[in-house]
């Protein structure tokens, strides 16, 4: 039984290559954008919400972010990819900032900031899934890009 | 009053076994990410346990037999304690998770990261386990975790466009762009989800604990034609409540904070509060019967006295269990793993270690000497024979699949 | 369900890891394995159950079950009654149903089985399931042993597999013919279909080379 889970685990796709940086900077971009819609669907509905559930839910989202970038981080891109990766470096930091101030203003109660907030998160959601398309875009194969 | 009473143990097992939570976070997930397209996976879910949970609860009611004790008696010693340690793993690692849950529930409600919280929470399930009687346990945290029809009504109030979601529970195949063998894996999980081992463990132990006789067999049906379905129709909710609002964000859910944004939307504050209710009670009710569980698994493989219809002393060494299974998820828990992925490994491996807890069952029910003129009928037996086959089937692809899709990411 | 107890019955199928209860419904231990009496006239005796670690260890079977039950003995290495397990004599039992009941209550009920110099000479039920058969079509295990309604060996089940292995699906008087599902007795009987019942006449064992002889 261990003996076929480790062949089967050997067989597994995502070995580090190109592909690999692909597949896992789509998958960060995916939670760090989850967060970010998460983040701006409770801050629209924020008199909806208790304060310590608004507050739990902003706390978390900015920790799942941070964790789903720092992830990426540590993966060498290829050499074809680093123009992009840069790009998509820059986004996900962009983003985990406007979570913190997200965060910083939800504990601060201070429900004034939240309409702005939610517009820059909007947007930040949308920038987010550009790049998320543009690199779904990418051939499967590895020809290089 | 006294016959709604009587229910709240299938409620219980069901809400426990459906709505914990790995499974609130699970169908949330699925929800959003697949729509309802995984739904026919819960309704099979739900037969197949009515199925396992009928025959194990009527074996109780008529030999005065739990579970474990069967498992035992015709599987022999060694493949009893092979299953007996697969089963105790995966319970175990509920436990855990579900101890994290109701901090992670209380986290909401205070805003104290669960962190500082669990230690509490572990305590306080021990403490329910070693005085609460068993009644009390069934009848608070079974109807109180009723709190979670909540995302029935949510899902009615958001007004989704009923034929999209018609149409995704019918497609059977993944939505684009989920490939098919993460939708394949959710399947395993969402089967494994339904299909815990120790929903059955705490049903036919509990049919014991409340001294079922063959009387009450149709009470005990009535448990588990009420309280199964019950949990399905809560799942498929809560997929749906998440899909509605998730899908069109293209966001993923990963915490009970953004599993409880649908009702918040729908219902506002007071939604929300009824949510939170259902979660605490929810994975309260989990907590106590995983809890339990443990206990009733290692003490009946062993012979030893169990259950709560017998002062503590009598079944000390069952008590025991209890609070060193406690000591161990706290332990697990200090690690700061995240309790909601600790669920999600465990229906896997509960999907691996179910046939060998089912087949055992399906024999014993068919046994004239311990059934008497209850054994299984005709079309009881073809259906017990397909989940049978389905068990099989699931347990074979369960672990090359969670390698494959690496847990489904 | 009738008492099992007074009548021809098989140990394994429905005695053996069942669940002991003392008088009062208390829980007592399960039936971890059987104690067997050779008797003046050769025959083979039930006598008594048997249960704690040192009976349900060595069932664990094999080398695992050795093993095992080493490193239990180790543990207490002080204890002369380390490798001696509990042992309820067949006068406690009041009737076998789907449970062993017992017409005692449990307090102080189980006392570690004598040494091996006293009485008549006693084997365990388990050493005896494990042994390798040598039978005139060859190879095979015990899969069940009957008895009589007096606990004597009446015959043993010989075939392919483990003890217990036809879960009670095997064709004979006294058991209903069709235990269902059909699907899984159909592949039961077939898995089993050289299984046989050797009178115990015709059965020498060699408690000390572990084998048995079918002649």
């Amino acid at each position: 039984m261990v003996l076929v889970a480790i062949i089967l685990s050997a067989c597994a796709p995502g070995t580090p290559d190109e592909d690999s940086w692909r597949v896992d900077a789509l998958r960060s971009i995916g939670d760090v954008s989850s967060s970010v819609s998460s983040v701006q669907l409770a801050l629209q509905h924020h008199d909806r919400l208790f304060g310590p559930y608004l507050q739990t839910v902003a706390v978390q989202a900015e920790d799942a972010a941070g964790t789903a970038s720092t992830k990426l981080s540590a993966v060498q891109p290829p050499e074809p990819y680093q123009g992009r990766s840069d790009t998509v470096t820059s986004a996900l930091d962009d983003a985990e900032s406007l979570l913190t101030d997200a965060r910083i203003a939800v504990v601060r109660r201070d429900s004034a900031a939240y309409a702005d907030l939610v517009r820059r998160l909007k947007r930040t959601g949308d920038r987010l899934s550009r790049i998320e398309d543009r690199i779904r875009a990418l051939p499967d194969d590895r020809s290089r890009p | 009053m006294k016959k709604l009473l009587n229910v709240a143990l299938g409620v219980l097992t069901a809400i426990g076994g459906f709505v914990d939570i790995g499974d609130l976070v699970t169908n949330a997930q699925v929800g959003a990410r697949f729509g309802l397209s995984l739904a026919w996976v819960t309704l099979l879910g739900v037969v197949g346990i009515i199925v396992f949970a009928e025959m194990s609860g009527r074996i109780a009611a008529v030999s005065g037999r739990a579970t474990f004790d069967l498992v035992r008696e015709r599987l022999g010693p060694a493949m009893g304690m092979a299953n007996l340690l697969g089963s105790m793993g995966v319970t175990l690692l509920t436990y855990v998770a579900e101890i994290g849950g109701v901090a992670l529930a209380f986290q909401l409600i205070c805003g104290v990261d669960y962190l500082l919280l669990f230690p509490f929470v572990g305590a306080l399930v021990w403490l329910v386990l070693w005085r609460a009687k068993f009644s009390v346990i069934e009848n608070l945290f079974g109807l109180l975790g009723l709190a979670l029809i909540v995302f029935v009504v949510a899902l009615l109030k958001l007004g989704p466009d009923w034929s999209q979601l018609g149409h995704s529970a019918v497609s059977f195949q993944p939505p684009k762009p989920e490939a098919w063998s993460t939708w394949a894996y959710y399947a395993v999980a969402l089967f494994g989800a339904a299909m815990t081992p120790y929903e059955v463990f705490f049903f036919s132990s509990g049919g014991v604990e409340e001294k079922w006789g063959v009387k009450d067999i149709g009470v005990m049906r009535t448990n588990v034609l009420l309280g199964f379905p019950l949990g399905g129709v809560l799942s498929v909710a809560i997929a749906a409540c998440t899909y509605v609002v998730f899908n069109p964000l293209s966001a993923s859910v990963d915490t009970l904070g953004q599993v409880g944004l649908p009702v918040a939307i729908a219902l506002g504050k007071i939604g929300l509060a009824i949510a939170l209710l259902g979660f605490v009670a929810a994975t309260f009710g989990a907590a106590c019967e995983t809890g339990l569980s443990t206990g009733y698994s290692i003490a009946q493989y062993f012979g030893w006295q169990w259950g709560k219809f017998v002062r503590t002393d009598v079944a000390a060494r069952f008590h025991l269990v209890l609070l060193l299974s406690t000591v161990i998820a706290l332990g697990v828990l200090a690690t700061g793993i995240d309790p909601v992925q600790v669920t999600e490994a465990s229906v896997v491996f509960s999907a691996l270690a179910l046939p060998l807890t089912y087949f055992p069952i399906l024999v014993v029910a068919n046994d004239r000497d311990y059934m008497g003129e209850h054994v299984n009928g005709r079309v009881l037996n073809v259906l017990a024979m397909f989940f049978m086959v389905v068990l099989t089937v699931v347990a074979l692809a369960a672990i090359p699949l969670m390698i494959w899709t690496r847990m489904g990411a | 369900m009738g008492d099992r107890f007074h009548e021809p019955y098989d140990a394994v199928l429905h005695l053996l890891d069942r669940q002991v209860i003392d008088r009062d419904g208390l829980l007592v231990c399960k039936v971890d394995d059987l104690e067997l009496a050779e008797t003046g006239e050769g025959a083979l005796v039930a006598t008594a159950l048997l249960a704690g670690s040192p009976a349900l260890l060595p069932r664990l079977g094999g080398r695992l079950g050795s093993v095992v039950r080493e490193y239990w003995a180790r543990m207490g290495d002080e204890q002369a009654d380390r490798r001696l397990p509990y042992r309820i004599d067949f006068a406690l039992v009041a009737e076998l149903t789907s449970a062993v009941t017992l017409t005692r209550p449990r307090h102080g009920l189980l006392v570690r089985t004598p040494g091996e110099d006293e009485g008549p000479v006693r084997h365990r039920l388990g050493d005896l399931l494990q042994m390798e058969v040598e039978a005139p079509e060859g190879k095979r295990r015990i899969l069940d042993v009957r008895l009589d309604e007096r606990h004597r060996v009446r015959s043993l089940v010989i075939g392919h597999g483990r003890p217990g292995a036809m879960l009670g699906y095997d064709e004979r008087e006294g058991r209903p013919a069709n235990q269902g599902p059909a699907l899984v007795r159909a592949i039961v009987r077939a898995l089993h279909r050289h299984a046989r019942e050797v009178p115990f006449g015709q059965v020498r064992i060699d408690w000390e080379q572990h084998r048995v002889r079918v002649a």
